[in-house]
């Protein structure tokens, strides 16, 4: 057929195959169908719109620590980075484009709103994606509409910007368009007044707690990362009881041994999960790298350390014939949270105590959830240690360092 | 075709099929009575001789625009007509396929009218037939691959890939009532919750739910009706699934509408005359602000700049850039035509024209920073982007001579 799509003023980009096996793959380890097909069309849109951003010069874009599969269980919605603003972009697979949906939580939650909300339209079975639309915060809360039954901002066609390209040329030319409206700030609940609340929860359907609470108490939850991971815990455990049996089973092969999966958001809590470490643990006091890591210590701050062995099982003699080879590394991890209750990350590379210098070659790389490389950097020759860029996560941000070296892949999964 | 030439037809009639070919103008009196009024009162008031076109354009827009008034509206789809028509033609010509009519292809396009008012800003010199034309071709490719898509959608599959508002629109249409439409979006929100796609693609294939999932549905509904602005019974499984396949069939039916109130001039009997529709004081003074106002000059001297600037922006593309601009404008070729003829793919073709006419846009945007002062907000930037987009379509047809000698 001719004319599968023509509209010049939308951008049109193309979903590769493999990056849809990929993120099936992935959506796969939600537990109500519905959550896996949202989050399959969302890490569809994510993992696209980013390599398009990177491949097109569009500047340093990421994924947003918000952007956590398990939300899109309940709503849709994700965030990216764009230099300094920040992105919502909300994919649907319908065929029309009437009308764009931002759920309340993108706009009304402080630390979650946007600048600007894009429009998405995902096809899978096409293999495609459009973005149809944007329009800022500010004019989402001027002029849409609220629909109060399921909490939703909604603007229709006409009133967004069809063409992307106004937006890069903002870009360009006016980085500080002022995008927001004001938003009063939520009024923070107490931990006590919170933990009553999910009692009830076990009463009621999944999709329908979200309209159940007030929209304070449930952004209250959202935005408490250890009342958060208790919600969704309770709502995967709920929600399997709704599962009709024709939906229940997944027919692809699910991931193969899922790696374990650390909380950072109990390390605050003091709850570590196996294999991390304290310095004091793993570190003689006088060492080398007791001391650096110490040295630019905040207070506050929280660390832990993990030692992680590049020993390659394919090669089992070659430690053995050379044994000035390097078998192990240390992973260091500093948290600071913030008073907005984002976590800052800084995640190090350490030779393992008794080291002086990483191999070179070593590769430590931050991942989004979508498998989309935030964060790159690899060592050197005499480099005694490597460090990613500082970053901040919302609660609830999944994350991955990978550490790769010589054919060795090590991969730590993190949730904030 | 026949061309309209007077004033008062350009503005008061209408196209006219008979056997899906164009068979002659049609007009409607009453917006023949409300344009010959203005034209004598402008006669009357001002020693300027006769408006041209493009006066009256701004002047209907702008009564639309502040009174909202209907008249004024009609006013403009009947001037609309001749872009409509042209743009459904091409498009015609260009699939080569029996399937489609004309006339229905015009009235998808005659249906955007509304929007088309709402998003045509005079204000930056621009034409409102230019940017029309554009949309029309853009609304009735869309309707086209929508139609295409629904047609080999099962009902469970249509039904997942609707947006709520296309449903609501849809049983609206069908003369629901608004408690009734209420009770269906509601179970059709729960469909969507609960029965989902299983597979990586495949969506449009579903099957009808099994019976345990309709069960879920339904005490899903039951559930959650404490939302719904009125009291009502529970609804059992079989009901729900009644009125979804109700649903999906009014779905359908909406995306080929039989025809459209938009394009339907009215009988001899007088509702109202613009008189009735909007403040007689008002609308004489607008007319007055804007003959005041109508400075050709002005406007043609920034029409040239803008001329100007485009033109050198455009040289300054790389070629490849240039041929698929003058395809795609000029030819009106499709992009996957384009990407056949060019031996590259139709995602490519798509991101360099998008490329091209992101650098044409900064171009020109800079210029109206400069040279008009304009604060590069999106608003702003929309607009000149709706300025660039006719100027592209006026660029490479050669001021619309081309469609409509060689289509004649």
């Amino acid at each position: 057929m001719t004319l599968s799509f023509d509209t010049l003023t939308h951008l049109w980009l193309e979903i590769a195959p493999e990056t849809q096996r990929e993120c099936w793959r992935q959506s796969q380890t939600l537990s109500t169908p519905a959550g896996r097909w949202n989050a399959y069309l969302h890490q569809l849109c994510l993992t696209t719109f980013l390599q398009w951003c990177q491949e097109d010069g569009k500047g340093a874009i990421s994924a947003e620590p918000t952007t956590t599969p398990e939300l899109w269980e309940i709503f849709s919605g994700l965030a990216v980075t764009l230099g300094s603003k920040r992105l919502i972009l909300v994919p649907s697979d319908a065929i029309d484009i009437q009308e764009l949906r931002v759920p309340q939580e993108w706009v009304d939650v402080p630390a979650w709103a946007g600048d600007y909300y894009l429009a998405v339209q995902v096809n899978p079975d096409e293999g495609w994606l459009r973005i149809w639309g944007y329009t800022t915060h500010q004019a989402l809360k001027g002029s849409a509409q609220f629909d109060d039954g399921d909490r939703t901002y909604i603007l229709e066609n006409d009133a967004l910007i069809s063409d992307l390209n106004v937006l890069w040329v903002v870009q360009h030319l006016n980085q500080a368009e002022v995008t927001r409206s004001q938003l009063a700030p939520l009024p923070r609940l107490a931990l006590d007044q919170l933990a009553p609340l999910l009692d009830p929860v076990d009463q009621v359907a999944v999709s329908n707690l979200r309209t159940v609470l007030s929209f304070q108490q449930w952004a209250a939850f959202l935005t408490d990362p250890h009342q958060r991971s208790q919600l969704f815990s309770r709502l995967s455990a709920r929600s399997t009881e709704f599962i009709p049996s024709d939906l229940g089973t997944s027919t692809l092969p699910q991931a193969i041994d899922a790696p374990v999966l650390t909380h950072l958001s109990q390390w605050f809590q003091n709850i570590f999960q196996t294999g991390w470490l304290s310095l004091d643990q793993v570190l003689e006091p006088n060492s080398t790298l007791s001391y650096s890591f110490r040295k630019d210590a905040v207070a506050g701050e929280t660390r832990r350390i993990k030692l992680l062995s590049l020993h390659n099982p394919q090669d089992a003699d070659q430690s053995a014939l050379d044994p000035s080879a390097v078998s192990s590394v240390a992973l260091l991890l500093s948290l600071n949270r913030e008073d907005d209750g984002r976590v800052e990350v800084r995640a190090q590379i350490r030779p393992a105590p008794g080291d002086t210098h990483l191999p070179a070659n070593l590769v430590l790389e931050l991942l989004t959830v979508a498998e989309q490389p935030l964060q790159t950097v690899r060592a050197r020759h005499h480099d005694n240690y490597i460090q990613l860029k500082r970053f901040k996560c919302l609660p609830g941000w999944h994350f991955t360092l990978k550490i790769e070296f010589n054919g060795v892949q090590i991969r730590e999964d993190f949730v904030s | 075709m026949r061309h309209r030439h007077s004033l008062t037809d350009i503005f008061s009639t209408f196209v006219q099929f008979a056997d899906d070919r164009f068979s002659g103008w049609i007009a409607d009196p009453k917006l023949q009575r409300s344009i010959q009024t203005q034209q004598k009162r402008i006669e009357e008031s001002s020693a300027v001789t006769p408006m041209p076109e493009s006066f009256w354009v701004l002047y209907w827009h702008r009564i639309w625009e502040t009174y909202a008034a209907q008249t004024a509206r009609d006013h403009l789809v009947a001037y609309l007509q001749e872009s409509c028509y042209w743009a459904a033609y091409k498009t015609i010509a260009i699939l080569a396929t029996p399937h489609y009519k004309l006339s229905d292809f015009f009235q998808i396009g005659i249906s955007e009218v509304p929007k088309i008012l709402k998003g045509f800003s005079p204000d930056q010199g621009s034409s409102l037939k230019a940017y029309a034309s554009a949309t029309f071709s853009t609304a009735i490719r869309d309707t086209l691959r929508q139609r295409q898509e629904a047609d080999i959608c099962s009902d469970w599959g249509l039904l997942r890939k609707i947006s709520q508002k296309r449903l609501t629109e849809s049983l609206q249409q069908a003369g629901l009532p608004p408690s009734l439409t209420a009770q269906y979006v509601l179970a059709w929100t729960c469909f969507r919750a609960l029965y989902v796609p299983t597979q990586i693609t495949g969506t449009r294939q579903l099957v009808r739910p099994s019976a345990a999932t309709w069960e879920a549905i339904a005490q899903f509904y039951n559930d959650e009706r404490h939302r719904l602005p009125q009291e009502t019974s529970p609804c059992s499984p079989e009901l729900l699934e009644q009125w979804l396949v109700y649903c999906s069939s009014r779905v359908r039916t909406y995306l080929y509408p039989s025809a459209i109130s938009l394009n339907a001039p009215r009988s001899g009997i007088d509702e109202g005359e613009l008189q009735d529709d909007l403040p007689n004081a008002a609308s004489e003074s607008l007319l007055e602000t804007l003959v005041e106002q109508e400075d050709t000059q002005i406007r043609e001297s920034q029409q040239a700049q803008i001329n100007q600037v485009l033109t050198n922006a455009l040289t300054q593309l790389d070629p490849q850039a240039q041929t698929l601009l003058r395809a795609y404008y000029g030819d009106g070729m499709t992009q996957q035509q384009m990407a056949q003829r060019l031996d590259i793919k139709q995602y490519t073709v798509s991101r360099r024209l998008t490329k091209a006419r992101e650098s044409l846009l900064l171009a020109l945007t800079r210029w109206g920073q400069k040279e008009l002062h304009i604060s590069p907000s999106s608003d702003v930037i929309n607009r000149v982007n709706a300025v660039l987009e006719e100027w592209l379509h006026g660029y490479y047809c050669g001021s619309a001579a081309y469609s409509q000698k060689e289509l004649e």
